[in-house]
């Protein structure tokens, strides 16, 4: 990956006259800075007192009106000349391009979409032809993004609403970073592109035909193409949970959707997923998942199911006994913030430990009392307020409408295995 | 409360000696106090201890960013750390610690009155201070992670408590409000006779200076919050383009408040600085006319200038090239005061205790975030940077070498006449190389990762960034060090402090005429002022 320091030619022209205009203010700083500095430190130096001697008298020099103007005007003009060639290089990357390629590109929470003049869509890979000018017409599906190439030295904000232009001037062949520069959530830091720059020839014939070699089995090329199209960003393959459902065990699990409903995650339905994200959102997830439907051939979604499949381990499904759902409640508490006030290990945090937890009578906040079963379990995470332990506060959030009843069971089964 | 309930009331000239104004002890003799020398005390222990919880935040944030990738705390919590750490240090730490706290307790001592105009006023802005501080802090209970900025749509969208956190910087910001007008009317009615505007100190100038830009900009920020809430609340779209608004917007608004507020930040330290410079040079200031009215024309020029944090924003590229060249010209005056600083030195007998190093540390870092900030006032440079760790290295250099360096050298310069002790020369020179250091390591390599193109508010970063990451972490350790070495400092000069006679540093201004610490009402009969407060030529202490 080329990065600003690599030797030889300029990525792009504009890194060049980006590069100048620092160049320029970096030398007259300097200059000014060790004029500043230099005398501060010669003035203290030279005019120091030594330890114990008494003050020496000084001069009463009050001002000097040439001097003052001396350095109310050059600072002036040694300003104005950073303005102007600020402008100068300014104005030239702003500058229409005639004959420029155009290509939109949409930013999401937390992937670019490209799409190119012919209709074909890519996410997170934009591909160019070496030395084509390329119009980028930008616009956002939700925050403000910010489309920053480094080894260009250009940046132009994401705006929804709106659309904002960035010339490119591909001058040399090779990968670049696209980072997101504008805070878009908890994903911005991942929110990341690249800018392929490619032979023309070799252009033309990616253009073509699929270039995706057949490497390594269809799970293995899975992979590979989720961490391309930028999924990692929402979704991770396990642990904690991004904006998406995690990928890890997703296949073969009943899943309940935001219309209420449950299905099984098979293969067709991780293929609707891909190509109509919004037909079936899995419940507490947002509908925010943009389309691969063309940017995504059909080998490639099989590829990507392949993978998730590969993931799910075979026959897991099987033995989904207690101590199975268990374990995954473990995650669960973890993932959905529990341990943030319920220990595990009997220690009282904010609220009551889940150690000892299950099977004990407790005492209600209201006087009431009763045994802390599978009904008080389930009650107390979609209804908290409902029978509060006695000295503790009221203060947890229900998860009602919020968990899928899986979910909530496999924390009960959890909070079992504590007893 | 004691008998003293409502010193106001009290006779002026009886036959009593005059008690140092810390001599009634007690909670509510302080919660109740009308003494501006009090008020300014609490507010320094308040910003103070927020000083030191954003700090805790950032040294979480670096040794995250030892790791590329999503370790030691997850990537929300990064966000909220950052979100926290700018939100506190601005607001609770580096808005209110000069003016509110150095303020409230020298510009009465300075201009020669007993208190400042409206003292139950000024209790007031504190109490609404610290009820703005609670809100923030129950806000936490579903932390913010928008950064201090809370750009719209994602402030108008997380989840996140954002309409809570910015109720209590409302709060804040009327509290700031108050303050500014309560300082304003005793700098025009207060002066001392004989004290003609000429004749004023420095910091004065430039606490009035601030005062202009808080009475004036800080409404804007309020009412800016306010139609945030009316968006998260009610729905209403003035940010939302699906509802025929501007997302942008909001940008100018807040930074029409949030770029005249950096020289709210910076202007009283400057005036600091112009106090101390003199004293340890034993000679007068040099060109006081362009100091004083430079304060004014930052305060001015600096209503005009914040379209510079939008360049790449979507804004007009001409509206940008007026914004540049107007940036720009805010340099002028800065520059102006820095020679002239230094032009005082030349031919002075200089002595380096504490505060006067904190001082030149001021002058010497300051440069730095002045000349890299040419980098980002001119168009064509700024749209590489903005936005990267280069942004982040500049308002370091400018607010911590700054601002901060201006506030620590008030508290070494003035500790003996708040406290009545003296501090440890030697902890306070220790803590002084260790922060330097440290300072330096930290946020010199962070102009280098922002050039390289690391965005700023990254929680995971490409890994080609790790090696200068780590460097500014081991940085942020050692400057930890030197800053509590210095608390340690303070804390030892409270308790084990050698008492301070009324004129340690041989200064020649009013607040030195009077007992250390000064009596309640500061003077036992107001002074007669005849010169300005400067005449160290020719002097021999």
């Amino acid at each position: 990956m080329s990065n600003a320091y690599t030797l030889g030619e300029a990525a792009s022209r504009t890194t060049g006259q980006v590069d100048s205009l620092f160049l320029f203010i970096a030398g007259v700083s300097l200059f000014f800075f060790l004029l500043v500095e230099g005398l501060l430190i010669y003035f203290a130096v030279r005019y120091r007192r030594r330890k114990g001697t008494e003050a020496a008298s000084t001069p009463d020099i009050r001002g000097n009106f040439l001097l003052e103007t001396v350095w109310i005007v050059i600072p002036s003009l040694v300003v104005v000349a950073f303005f102007y060639y600020g402008l100068l290089v300014f104005r030239d990357i702003r500058a229409p391009v005639p004959g420029a390629t155009d290509i939109h590109v949409t930013g999401r929470q937390f992937l670019f979409e490209f799409t190119y003049p012919d209709g074909r869509t890519a996410i997170n890979e934009l591909r160019v032809p070496l030395g084509t000018p390329v119009k980028l017409i930008l616009s956002s599906a939700d925050m403000i993004h910010s489309f920053f190439i480094p080894a260009y030295r250009l940046k132009q904000d994401m705006v929804p609403g709106q659309y904002t232009t960035l010339y490119l001037h591909p001058d040399k062949a090779g990968t670049y970073e696209i980072l997101c520069a504008e805070y878009c959530g908890v994903g911005h830091s991942t929110m990341r592109a690249s800018l392929i720059v490619m032979e023309p020839g070799e252009y033309a014939q990616w253009r073509e035909g699929n270039t995706t070699a057949a490497a390594g089995s269809l799970a293995e090329q899975g992979k590979k193409l989720v961490e391309r199209s930028g999924c990692l960003g929402c979704h991770a393959v396990e642990g904690k949970q991004k904006v998406g459902p995690n990928f890890g065990g997703s296949f073969g699990r009943e899943v309940v959707i935001a219309d209420g409903t449950t299905v099984i995650a098979d293969e067709e339905y991780l293929r609707e997923s891909i190509l109509d994200p919004n037909a079936k959102v899995v419940k507490g997830y947002p509908s925010v998942m943009p389309t691969y439907k063309g940017s995504l051939s059909a080998g490639e979604v099989t590829a990507i199911v392949a993978y998730l499949k590969s993931l799910s381990g075979a026959g897991e499904k099987e033995k989904k006994g207690e101590g199975a759902g268990a374990d995954r409640g473990k995650g669960l508490t973890a993932t959905l913030g529990c341990l943030g006030c319920h220990s595990t290990d009997g220690s009282v945090k904010v609220g009551p430990s889940f150690k000892g937890l299950f099977g004990r009578q407790v005492e209600f906040a209201d006087g009431g009392k009763g045994t802390a079963d599978d009904a008080y379990v389930r009650e107390s995470i979609t209804r908290p307020g409902a029978k509060i332990v006695k000295g503790f506060p009221n203060i947890m959030p229900g998860f009602e409408g919020k968990i899928a009843e899986e979910d909530l069971s496999a924390i009960a089964a959890f909070i079992k295995t504590l007893k | 409360m004691g008998k003293h309930h409502g010193e106001g009331e009290r006779t002026l000239n009886d036959d009593t000696p005059a008690r140092g104004y810390l001599e009634e002890r007690g909670f509510w003799s302080w919660a109740y106090t009308l003494d501006h020398k009090r008020i300014g005390v609490m507010y320094l222990y308040t910003t103070l201890f927020f000083f030191l919880l954003g700090g805790v935040f950032a040294l979480l944030m670096r040794i995250k960013l030892m790791f590329p990738g999503e370790q030691v705390v997850s990537n929300h919590t990064y966000n909220v750390l950052f979100t926290m750490h700018g939100a506190l240090m601005i607001f609770l730490f580096i808005i209110p610690a000069i003016p509110s706290g150095l303020g409230n307790f020298f510009i009465p001592l300075h201009i020669g009155a007993r208190d400042v105009a409206f003292p139950r006023l000024n209790l007031m802005s504190y109490w609404i201070f610290v009820a703005g501080i609670v809100v923030i802090l129950v806000s936490l209970v579903r932390p913010m992670d928008t950064g201090w900025t809370f750009y719209t749509p994602y402030s108008a969208k997380t989840s996140a408590d954002v309409t809570l956190l910015s109720f209590g910087i409302f709060l804040i910001g009327m509290s700031s409000i108050l303050t500014g007008l309560n300082f304003l009317v005793t700098i025009h009615k207060l002066r001392a006779p004989g004290m003609t505007w000429h004749r004023m100190p420095l910091f004065i100038w430039s606490m009035y200076a601030t005062s202009i830009i808080q009475v004036l900009a800080t409404p804007v920020v309020g009412i800016t919050f306010l139609l945030l809430a009316m968006e998260r609340l009610f729905g209403v779209g003035f940010f939302d383009p699906a509802k025929g608004g501007d997302p942008i917007l909001f940008q100018h608004f807040f930074w029409f408040y949030s770029h005249p507020v950096v020289y709210v930040m910076i202007l009283p330290a400057m005036g600091v600085i112009s106090e101390i410079v003199p004293v340890f040079s034993r000679k007068p200031i040099f060109g006081y006319n362009a100091i004083a009215y430079s304060s004014l024309a930052i305060a001015v020029f600096g209503f005009f200038v914040w379209g510079h944090h939008m360049f790449v924003s979507g804004m007009s590229g001409t509206a940008a090239i007026i914004f540049s060249l107007l940036t720009f010209s805010v340099a002028i005056p800065t520059s102006v005061k820095v020679f002239n600083w230094i032009a005082t030195m030349y031919k002075g007998s200089i002595t380096f205790e504490s505060p006067m190093l904190y001082a030149l540390t001021f002058i010497f870092l300051f440069v730095v975030g002045g000349l890299t900030g040419m980098f980002l006032g001119a168009l064509g440079a700024d749209i590489h940077v903005h936005d990267t760790y280069f942004i982040v290295a500049h308002f370091h250099y400018t607010m911590m070498g700054g601002t901060v360096m201006g506030l620590l050298a008030g508290l070494h310069f003035w500790f003996p006449k708040m406290t009545g002790k003296m501090l440890s020369e030697k902890m306070a020179r220790t803590a002084w190389l260790l922060m330097f250091l440290g300072f330096n390591v930290t946020f010199l390599t962070q102009f280098l990762l922002g050039f390289e193109g690391m965005p700023r508010r990254y929680a995971e970063y490409p890994p080609q960034f790790q090696a200068l990451n780590i460097v500014s972490t081991i940085g942020s350790w050692i400057l930890a060090t030197g800053i509590l070495i210095m608390f340690a400092n303070f804390v030892r000069g409270l308790f084990r402090g050698e008492p301070a006679p009324p004129n340690p540093w041989n200064a020649l201004s009013l607040d030195w005429k009077t007992g250390s610490p000064p009596p309640t009402e500061n003077f036992r009969e107001i002074p007669t002022v005849s010169d300005w407060p400067y005449g160290y030529a020719g002097r021999r202490p």
